[in-house]
């Protein structure tokens, strides 16, 4: 256990936004917010690409390296290929963290 | 390597970096993150990091396109300033450094004079049109990666009023 001192306007804003006035238990709860909304960035960002290129990650990533992906090299699709692949790490991280919430 | 370790090595590397005026992120996840360095002549390097792939890539842009670059999508590889949308194999992994080293002689042998010399108090070293510039001399002394970045740093102190 780590002890740690929470300002009195954070804890203000932690029991408002949470409705939970006990510290521990609304740290834990505006945890699992957080960590909901940042999964559902992250699938928004990946649906988005899959939107675009009409296929999932996996798919895209297979048809790049047989050269099925036009201008590959191109900065716009490379930039593409980072950041899709970003969101898809940051999902299976996010859900990973998510059960350890649990 | 981390995301929080790579963002400390371009942050310092940056940082001693006279070409460099601001260094942000730009973009952050729980496995990623992206950094924008803003150069004197209003260009930016994109560095961009995956700790959970190690997908490293640099990108120098300007006018919102990439003229010049690096990155390890399937193999550390270079995107030259002459060709930027094709890819040149590199043999070994290209460090941040490596890629600002390019960037800066770029800058030096397209746009940018080489610096004139005068005193000054020896760790105020110079300023630019947005900022000034300051920099402990035996911090570039004690890396020699940054010797090869800014040479011109061990010639002891100096304005750099005309960059």
């Amino acid at each position: 256990m780590v002890e740690t001192v929470i300002p009195k306007p954070i804890h203000r804003l932690l029991s408002e936004l949470t409705g939970e006035t006990r510290p521990d238990v609304a740290l834990s709860l505006a945890l699992k917010d957080l960590v909901r909304l940042r999964l559902e960035a992250a699938k928004a960002r990946i649906a988005s690409f899959e939107e675009k290129y009409g296929m999932d990650f996996s798919r895209f990533k297979e048809a790049w390296e047989k050269g099925e992906i036009a201008n590959p090299y191109s900065y716009a699709v490379e930039r593409d290929y980072w950041e899709w692949e970003a969101a898809v790490t940051d999902k299976a991280k996010l859900e990973e963290m998510q059960e350890r919430l649990i | 390597m981390t995301t929080t370790e790579f963002a400390k090595e371009v942050f310092t590397i940056c940082a001693s970096c006279p070409v460099i005026v601001s260094t942000t992120i730009t973009g952050l996840g729980v496995t990623w993150i992206r950094i924008r360095a803003i150069l004197v002549d209003s260009s930016f390097i994109e560095a961009f990091f995956n700790e959970a792939t190690n997908k490293t890539a640099y990108a120098l842009v300007k006018g919102n396109k990439r003229i010049f670059g690096a990155d390890n999508t399937h193999g550390w590889h270079w995107h030259p300033f002459a060709a930027p949308d094709t890819h040149i194999p590199a043999p070994e992994p290209i460090s941040f450094i490596q890629f600002l080293q390019e960037v800066e002689s770029h800058l030096q042998a397209n746009h940018l004079p080489r610096p004139q010399q005068s005193l000054s108090d020896g760790v105020h070293i110079g300023h630019f049109a947005y900022r000034h510039f300051v920099l402990q001399p035996e911090i570039v002394q004690a890396r020699p990666a940054y010797q090869n970045l800014c040479p011109f740093l061990l010639q002891g102190p100096q304005i750099l009023d005309d960059w």
